[in-house]
């Protein structure tokens, strides 16, 4: 049983990493867009 | 088309995607991992099946994603079916790579060995290459029209893997199992894996919306550093 787990735990590794390294990037650009000026379409700009 | 923009009612529907692909995957890995009962051969690694065989589904489905939108940005060359092709590659190199090492730890305690050069899992590699390779294309290439075009055709020929690794285990002699159908599996087993597929295509929706906002936002900051 201890594979099962270990894939388990990997595919929920996986794509919570993959979400979180997306949050950062949207992050970093609505910063990187605010900064630049304004009329923005800035993704995922409010805290949550 | 000359600047691509999200509307804020595709951020509310991708919220409750979000939620409802959270809700699904959450489900069907309780169900699959403790209330669907063993396989009478393999025994509890069995269970690893309902994540290996969706995950490789998904891979399957944003590569054909990427096809498509290459085959749309060569006709149209509008820059959101580039941005939806890098998405949806990302996605799919993430889940290919899950699908080998899921593989891997299945065929650990079924077949004794991390690995083997069996002509499907030797195919899922090359095709984890290729789309490394889209990848990198697209990181090399600064201007965001060459960038599309070299992509989009990667992504068109790298596709013709895709068929290759699915009949991969009828045209050659292959230690990893044929496609099995629901008329020779118990329909517990059915019912989970389809609840687990249901959900990791929800969870590619989401991804694939949640990874074009960024490109979205990616690409204004590159036209107007391009312009400034």
């Amino acid at each position: 049983m201890s594979y099962v787990w270990a894939g388990y735990a990997l595919t929920w590794i996986a794509m919570a990493w993959f979400v979180w390294r997306l949050e950062r990037r949207a992050r970093d650009a609505a910063r990187r867009l605010q900064r630049t000026g304004p009329g923005v379409d800035a993704p995922a700009a409010s805290p949550r | 088309m000359s600047e691509p923009s999200v509307s804020p009612r595709l951020r509310g529907w991708h919220r409750i995607l979000g939620l409802v692909a959270l809700v699904t995957t959450v489900s069907g890995s309780v169900v699959a991992l403790f209330l669907v009962p063993p396989d009478a051969l393999q025994g509890q690694v069995e269970r690893l099946l309902y994540v290996h065989v969706p995950a490789a589904w998904l891979a399957f489905l944003a590569f054909f994603v990427v096809f498509v939108m290459s085959v749309l940005y060569l006709i149209q060359r509008d820059p959101r079916w580039d941005m939806v092709a890098a998405s949806s590659a990302e996605i799919g190199v993430l889940f290919t790579a899950l699908t080998l090492a899921l593989g891997s730890l299945w065929g650990k305690p079924t077949w004794g060995v991390w690995w083997t050069w069996d002509p499907r899992i030797t195919t899922t590699a090359i095709l984890l290459v290729i789309y490394v390779g889209y990848l990198a294309v697209r990181s090399f290439a600064e201007d965001p029209e060459r960038r599309a075009r070299w992509s989009a055709v990667v992504g068109i020929v790298g596709f013709a893997d895709v068929p290759i690794v699915y009949l991969s285990v009828t045209w050659w002699r292959s230690l990893h199992q044929p496609p099995s159908s629901p008329m020779s599996m118990a329909p517990a087993f059915v019912w989970t894996l389809m609840l687990n597929v249901l959900a990791f295509t929800l969870v590619y929706w989401y991804l694939l919306l949640r990874r074009y906002r960024v490109a979205v936002a990616e690409r204004e900051l590159e036209d107007r550093a391009a312009e400034g």
